[in-house]
C-alpha cells in the first residue's frame, strides 16, 4: 500500500485500564479494583476523513480520544499515526511530531489560561514548535483569529470576556496554529445552544476544508455525529460494538444497542413515527463488565451465548462492521 | 368555559445586578389548561427557568417579581403569604429541576425525603401507611426493589434513578401543575428515553396532573407536548401547537432555531444558524430584541417592541412580519 492511501491514524487492540478507588494495599499489591474504560479496540481515520465516535457518558469516547492525543498512556495495544509507531514516540521524535495532532475540548474555558491574552494563547504552540520574530508572530495570530472568524482586534483580550462559542473559537484557533493533520474534538459543541452550535459545526466544516485535516469527533449526540461524520464509530462499556459509513450506520443499523440508542432519540422530524426500543436497566459499572457481550444484560435479542462468547467486531456488507452474534 | 388552570399576566422579573437591573422575564402572558402538557423552549439564559421558578415564588432574592399577577386554579399565587404559599407547593404545585443531586439531600435517605413531602402536608399520617405510600411512589416511578431502597442514599442511585426519586417526591401528592425544567437534560439519551417513557405514563395514568416541561430541545418537547411557547430574550415570541411550530414556524427566531438542529433523517450540507447571540437581558436592544439577529427585519423592527398577538385562534405569534 502505498503512504498516500495507508490511513492516517490505525488504532489496533487499544486497552486503557485505570486504577479504581480501592484500599491502598490493594493498590499497592496491583491488586485494587479495575476501570476498563477502553477494552482493546480497533479503528482507523482516513487522510482528510471524520470519523464520528459516539456512545453514552462513561463508555470510554474521552479516553480514546486522549490516548490518541498522548495525554493517556494506554494498558496495550498500537496506535500507527502516518505509518509510524505513534505511541512509541518520544523525545525530540515525539516533540516534532507532536504538532500534528491537535486535541479541542468540550469546556474550552477549562483549558485556556485565565491570566493569558488571547494573543499569547493562540501564540503560544506557534513560539515553541516555530522560530519567528515578534511581528510575524502576531500576523500569524490575527490570521488564525480570522480563520475561526473572531475579530484580530479582541487579540489583547482574556478568556473571560469572550461568551462559550468564541471561547470554543480561541480554542480551535489555537488548535490550528501549527496546521495539523488530525484534530481531535471532544464533545466541541455539547455546552452551547443550537444557533450557536450551529455556526461552530459550520466553522469546523471550513476548517477541515481548508486545512485538509482528519477529524476523530466525540459527541453522545448523534445528529451532531451524523451532520459532521463520513464515518461513525459507536462504543457502548469500553468496546466498539459498530462502525460503519455513516449513511449506512443511521439508515440501517446493525448492532442492538446502535438501534436502541437511535431509537432513543427524540427528533422533531420523526416525532409520530418514534418507536423507542426501551432498553432494560442501565449501564453496568466499568469496574466490572458482562462476560461474552459487554451488552448481553441489556440486549432484547441476547440469547445464552451472548453471555458466554464475546462477539468479535466482524465485517458485514458495503463496508459495516458490527460485533453482535446475531449481526 | 371554565377558567384555565394557570393565567400569567404581563409577568415581570428582574434581578439586581451589578451593571444594572437584569429583566430576566419582559412582560410574559401565557394560560396552560387542565390536563395540558405544554412545551417551553429557547436558548440558555432566555427566561425559562426564571419564568418557571416565579410561577413557584421561588426566585432566589434579590430577584424578585415586580409586575404581573398570576392566577392558578382560581388563587392569586402573589397575593397569598409565604406559609400559604409553601402549603401550595407540594401539594398543588411542584417542580422537578435539572440536577438531581442539588435537588436531593445528600444525608438523608431517599425514603426520609418522599416521606418528607408527605408528612409536611398530612401531618396526622402515621409510620406504617407513610412508608406503604412512598413505597408505592417509588414502585410508580420505576425503581427496582422499592421495598429494600427506602432506606438508601441518594448517592447509591444513578443519575437517572436519582431522577425517579425526583419525580416520585413531586408527584406524590397528585399535583394539579409540574414544572419540569430541563429533567432529562444531565441524563443520556436511553436514559432520557425511559424517563420520558415515565413522564407519559405517570401523566396517562394521573390525568389531572398539567405539565410544563421546559427544555431547550424542541425534539423533546415536540414528543411530549401539545403546545409549545418559545421564549427569547424574555418574551413568548411564538405560542402553538406543537405541530405549526414545528412543521410551519412563524417567528424568525423559531424558523432559526428550527434551521440550526442538524438533523437525524437527512444530510442538510451547511447548517444555517442565527448570526449572532442572545440579546442582552441587561441592556436589551430597543424595537424586537431579535431584530439584529433577524434576516426579516425592517424600519419597524428596530424602534417597536412586537407584542405577542393571535395570528389564529390558537396561535400567537410576536413578530412585525406577521401583523
Ligand atoms: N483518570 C481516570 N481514572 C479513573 N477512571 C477514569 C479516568 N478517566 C476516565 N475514567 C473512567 O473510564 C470510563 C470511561 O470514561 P470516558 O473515556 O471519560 O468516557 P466518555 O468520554 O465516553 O464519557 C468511565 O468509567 C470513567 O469514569
Ligand atoms: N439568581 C440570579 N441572579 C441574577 N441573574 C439571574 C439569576 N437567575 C437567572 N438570572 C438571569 O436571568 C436570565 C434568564 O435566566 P434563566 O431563566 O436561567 O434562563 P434559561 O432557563 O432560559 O436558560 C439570564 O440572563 C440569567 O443570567
Ligand atoms: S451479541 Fe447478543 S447480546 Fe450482544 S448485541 Fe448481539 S444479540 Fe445482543
Ligand atoms: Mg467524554
Ligand atoms: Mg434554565
Amino acid at each position: 500500500m502505498t503512504e498516500a492511501a495507508s490511513p492516517l491514524v490505525e488504532v489496533s487492540d487499544l486497552t486503557v485500564h485505570f486504577a479504581g478507588r480501592g484500599n491502598v494495599l490493594g493498590r499497592l499489591l496491583g491488586k485494587g479494583p479495575v476501570v476498563h474504560a477502553v477494552n482493546g479496540i480497533s479503528f482507523a481515520i482516513g487522510r482528510q476523513e471524520v470519523l464520528g465516535l459516539v456512545g453514552e457518558s462513561g463508555s470510554g469516547k474521552t479516553t480514546t480520544g486522549r490516548v490518541l492525543a498522548r495525554l493517556v498512556p494506554p494498558t496495550g495495544g498500537k496506535v500507527r499515526l502516518d505509518g509510524e509507531d505513534w505511541l512509541g514516540l518520544s523525545g525530540p521524535a515525539l516533540r516534532r511530531r507532536r504538532r500534528n495532532v491537535q486535541m479541542i475540548f468540550q469546556n474550552p474555558f477549562a483549558s485556556l489560561d485565565p491570566k493569558w491574552t488571547v494573543e499569547r494563547i493562540v501564540a503560544e504552540p506557534l513560539k515553541t514548535h516555530e522560530r519567528m520574530g515578534a511581528p510575524e508572530l502576531r500576523r500569524r495570530v490575527a490570521s488564525l483569529l480570522e480563520g475561526v472568524g473572531l475579530d484580530p482586534r479582541l487579540m489583547t483580550r482574556y478568556p473571560h470576556q469572550f461568551s462559550g462559542g468564541q471561547r470554543q473559537r480561541i480554542g480551535l484557533a489555537r488548535a490550528m496554529a501549527l496546521n495539523p493533520q488530525l484534530l481531535i474534538a471532544d464533545e466541541p459543541v455539547s455546552a452551547l445552544d443550537v444557533s450557536i452550535q450551529a455556526q461552530i459545526l459550520n466553522l469546523l466544516a471550513e476548517l477541515k476544508a481548508s486545512h485538509r485535516l482528519s477529524m476523530l469527533f466525540i459527541s453522545h449526540d448523534l445528529a451532531v455525529v451524523r451532520h459532521v461524520s463520513d464515518r461513525v464509530a459507536v462504543m457502548y462499556l469500553g468496546t466498539l460494538v459498530e462502525i460503519a459509513e455513516t449513511k449506512t450506520l443511521y439508515r440501517s443499523p446493525r448492532h442492538p444497542y446502535t438501534q436502541a440508542l437511535l431509537s432513543a432519540i427524540p427528533d422533531p422530524t420523526r416525532r409520530k413515527s418514534r418507536k423507542a426500543i426501551a432498553l432494560k436497566g442501565e449501564i453496568p459499572s466499568p469496574l466490572n463488565p458482562p462476560s461474552g457481550c459487554v451488552f448481553h444484560p441489556r440486549c432484547p435479542l441476547a440469547q445464552a451465548r451472548c453471555a458466554q462468547e464475546t462477539p468479535k467486531l466482524r465485517p458485514l456488507a458495503d463496508g459495516q462492521w458490527a460485533a453482535c452474534h446475531l449481526a | 368555559m371554565s377558567e384555565p388552570l394557570l393565567s400569567i399576566e404581563n409577568l415581570i422579573t428582574r434581578f439586581p445586578t451589578k451593571r444594572g437591573r437584569l429583566t430576566a422575564v419582559d412582560g410574559v402572558s401565557l394560560t396552560l389548561e387542565r390536563r395540558e402538557t405544554l412545551g417551553l423552549v429557547g436558548e440558555s439564559g432566555s427566561g425559562k427557568s426564571v419564568l418557571g421558578l416565579s410561577v413557584m415564588r421561588l426566585v432566589q432574592p434579590p430577584g424578585m417579581i415586580e409586575a404581573g399577577s398570576i392566577r392558578f386554579a382560581g388563587t392569586s399565587l402573589l397575593d397569598l403569604s409565604t406559609d400559604e404559599m409553601r402549603r401550595l407547593r407540594g401539594q398543588r404545585l411542584a417542580m422537578i429541576f435539572q440536577d438531581p443531586t442539588a435537588t436531593l439531600n445528600p444525608v438523608l435517605t431517599i425514603g426520609e425525603q418522599i416521606g418528607e413531602v408527605l408528612r409536611w402536608h398530612l401531618p396526622s399520617i402515621g409510620p406504617a401507611e407513610l412508608r406503604e405510600r412512598v413505597v408505592e411512589m417509588l414502585d410508580r416511578v420505576g425503581i427496582p426493589n422499592a421495598r429494600q431502597r427506602f432506606g438508601d442514599y441518594p448517592h447509591e442511585f444513578s443519575g437517572g434513578m436519582q431522577q425517579r426519586v425526583i419525580i416520585a417526591a413531586a408527584l406524590i401528592l397528585n399535583p394539579a401543575l409540574v414544572i419540569a425544567d430541563e429533567p432529562t437534560t444531565a441524563l443520556d439519551v436511553t436514559v432520557q428515553a425511559q424517563i420520558l417513557d415515565l413522564l407519559r405514563r405517570l401523566k396517562d395514568g394521573e390525568p389531572e396532573t398539567a405539565i410544563v416541561l421546559v427544555s431547550h430541545d424542541l425534539g423533546v418537547v415536540g414528543e411530549m407536548c401539545e403546545r409549545i411557547a418559545v421564549m427569547y430574550a424574555g418574551n413568548l415570541v411564538e405560542v402553538a401547537p406543537a405541530d405549526d411550530i414545528l412543521d410551519d414556524p412563524k417567528h424568525p427566531y423559531t424558523v432559526g432555531l428550527i434551521a440550526s438542529i442538524p438533523r437525524l433523517d437527512r444530510e442538510v450540507g451547511a447548517l444555517n444558524p442565527i448570526p449572532g447571540r442572545l440579546a442582552d437581558p441587561v441592556t436589551p436592544p430597543p424595537g424586537c430584541k431579535f431584530h439584529a439577529r433577524c434576516a426579516h427585519a425592517f424600519e419597524r423592527c428596530r424602534v417597536e417592541r412586537p407584542v405577542l398577538k393571535t395570528l389564529v385562534p390558537g396561535r400567537q405569534v410576536a413578530c412585525h412580519l406577521h401583523d
